[in-house]
């Protein structure tokens, strides 16, 4: 087994705010932050639900972006109360799914507007993100920029504790960051993915994705935090199920043989999880591979199970560091959050979710997370 | 880490490229819908390392890309910005990063790790690290590892576009080349000194498209027995330039067996990379 990696601090912005202890009691109270959100276009009108930050109609340039990015990770690097030569030397990975598109689309739409012909500035550099942060942060460790949809800042936390375990860096900030873009929340809308009304999965009543804009860091080392609970990362899986390019095999083998993977690489049985938060877009598609999944390696004997997307959004390629963020600092306030708006079972699943607050007193988390592009990726935590 | 095939596509942005898709189209059981140009460059450059060699299930795909999509990502803008539509589901979904590395996975059955990174001039630099990473941790067995650009100016004349691939494992045997040694510094003498004794006995310093002309006389004297390439000169404006230089050499195309690959980024961080055909 690799040792473990600890979380040594940790922030994120969303549509629940910043504070941590805030957005801890709005979990417990099973809070839906969701915004109306509207698009007058050509062809029509779209209104869908929406988990804006600020809890406003989404709006974001270069320089706002970046204050966003920068903010939250001065929030984790204070958090984990890194020095400055500590913090200097660290790297930098970036998960994000939209890039730096809010910002073209930003320019795009200006120039539109004064009647100027549009080129897209190629190239628009997918790495840009990272470099300016390393840049705004005097870091001048290895940067990089983690781009696999749903999973990026899952990823990209793997790969980190990876880079700890084998003694290749000695802090690691991991940053997960989507703004809200109208090619992506356009995007969802033609693949007919998003919800009218709220985020329900494993709920006979669910109708889609609601989506959702984030920005979360963890600072991750090899050294045990000071804080009185120290959450370890025990294991990372990584995978690809080749199924299809948006949705996992409905008989959910890859997602169970990624779970067995990182069990077995934290030489841990199926019975030593104490609950599991599941990917749980509110599609039917994940509702059904996952479910599938999770059903094969845990059988009869299913841990408490709950999602957090009803509370953050689907928040693509931050929702790693995001609901990583939001399910240890649950946890420290003593309980695991339910699945949010749950109404109804889905009989096709067999899986009953969290509808009031467990009581945490330490144990072992699964935390998965699956994407477009086959990603598959699951994380075990402790705080044990 | 050990390099055991190696493909170099390298074409200018005017190419048709419906003759290599049909060849593509040829040898694979089904090819995903509208594939982009993109995609493409990706699957041709994949398809020719991979050949009709089998690989692990497990083994992962390491797609380094500076601008990612670029074409289909300017197509979901003009729908989504100038006509203030809805994109096209098929646009949309390759504009989605890692579609691309997903479609090799699915042409080749890989279920291992999938990744799709960038890190701006040191793109390739950082999925070697990250491949290298994965294969020490039994992540993977076998690593197909690419760099895809489109051209970033289709109006430049030495604009080209890249799709080159290493397929790469721990095991020695068999091998063409092997990544020796790799080193990291904010100048060039800081990231020389890292690097073995051996690399100043290299018979060949390329420079990559950032590192500025005057290092020459530098590179010249730490090195003063090996010849001096230029990425730009012998690979064109390409941003897969580096993926170029160590494809070439491991093909033998260079006429030289030792390569230290000198690649600086915009910030003046520079990474060094020893390689060496066997």
């Amino acid at each position: 087994m690799a040792p473990a990696i600890h979380i040594l601090g940790r922030a994120i912005t969303c549509a629940l705010g910043d504070d941590l202890h805030q957005i801890g009691v709005k979990a417990r109270n099973g809070c839906m932050p969701l915004l109306p959100l509207t698009l007058e276009l050509t062809c029509g009108r779209v209104r869908r639900p929406f988990c804006a930050i600020g809890q406003r109609q989404p709006q974001w340039d270069a320089p706002s972006l970046m204050q966003l990015i920068l903010s939250t990770a001065q929030r984790a690097l204070a958090d984990a109360a890194l020095d400055r030569a500590q913090a200097a030397h660290m790297t930098l990975l970036l998960g994000t799914g939209s890039l730096t598109i809010p910002e073209i689309e930003s320019e795009a739409h200006r120039a539109q507007l004064t009647g100027e012909r549009y080129c897209m500035r190629r190239p628009y550099a997918c790495g840009l993100l990272a470099e300016r942060l390393a840049l705004d942060l005097n870091s001048r460790g290895p940067a990089m920029t983690f781009t696999t949809a749903c999973t990026a800042s899952a990823t990209a936390l793997i790969h980190g504790a990876d880079l700890i375990a084998s003694g290749q860096a000695e802090h690691v900030l991991v940053v997960g960051v989507e703004p809200f873009s109208r090619s992506v929340f356009l995007g969802f809308e033609s693949l007919g993915l998003l919800s009218a009304t709220a985020c329900r999965p494993l709920d006979a009543q669910r109708d889609g994705i609601v989506l959702g804009e984030a920005c979360s860091a963890l600072v991750i080392g090899a050294r045990p935090a000071t804080r009185k609970n120290d959450w370890r990362i025990l294991a990372g899986a990584l995978g690809c199920d080749t199924t299809s390019v948006t949705s996992n095999g409905a008989d959910g083998s890859r997602i169970a043989s990624t779970i067995q993977e990182v069990l077995q690489r934290a030489e841990l049985p199926a019975s030593a999880i104490s609950a599991i938060k599941i990917h749980g877009t509110g599609s039917g598609p994940n509702d059904e591979s996952e479910a599938a999944g999770l059903r094969q390696v845990f059988g009869a004997r299913m841990p408490a199970v709950t999602g957090l997307k009803p509370l953050l959004g689907h928040t693509l390629g931050a929702c790693g560091t995001s609901e990583v963020t939001l399910l240890t600092a649950a946890a420290d306030a003593g309980f695991i959050p339910p699945l949010a708006g749950f109404r109804q079972p889905d009989p096709q699943l067999g899986i009953a979710p969290l509808t009031q607050p467990l009581p945490w007193s330490g144990g072992v988390l699964l935390a998965s997370f699956f994407g477009f592009g086959g990603s598959c990726t699951a994380l075990l935590l402790s705080d044990r | 880490m050990y390099i055991h095939r190696v493909a170099v596509l390298c074409v200018p942005p005017s190419e048709d490229l419906a003759a290599r898709r049909a060849g593509l189209a040829r040898g694979a059981e089904s090819m995903p819908r509208r594939l982009g140009r993109f995609g493409l460059l990706t699957l041709l450059g994949a398809d020719a390392c991979v050949g009709s060699d089998p690989l692990s299930p497990r083994c992962g795909v390491y797609l380094a890309t500076e601008s990612g999509n670029a074409s289909d990502t300017e197509a979901v803008l003009g729908q989504v910005v100038a006509e203030n539509s809805l994109p096209k589901p098929v646009n949309f979904i390759h504009t989605l990063s890692n579609t691309a590395a997903f479609y090799v996975a699915q042409r080749f059955g890989l279920q291992g790790p999938n990744h799709t990174v960038s890190s701006r001039a040191l793109s390739f630099e950082r999925v070697l690290a990250l491949a290298a990473s994965d294969l020490a941790t039994r992540r993977a067995p076998q690593a197909l590892i690419g760099a895809v650009d489109e051209a970033s100016r289709t109006d430049n004349p030495l604009a080209r576009e890249a799709s080159c691939w290493l397929l790469a494992s721990e095991r020695p045997d068999g091998a063409l080349g092997r990544i020796e040694a790799r080193s990291e510094g904010w100048s060039a003498a800081q990231a020389l000194e890292q690097l073995p004794a051996s690399a100043t006995k290299a018979s060949m310093v390329a420079l990559g498209p950032l590192v500025a002309q005057d290092e020459t006389h530098w590179w010249r004297e730490r090195l003063p027995g090996a010849c001096l390439s230029s990425d730009l000169t012998a690979a064109g404006v390409c941003d897969a330039s580096v993926a170029i230089a160590i494809g070439r050499l491991l093909l033998g195309a260079l006429g030289v067996v030792c390569m230290l690959h000198v690649s600086r980024d915009t910030l003046g961080r520079y990474v060094l990379l020893l390689v060496r055909r066997l």
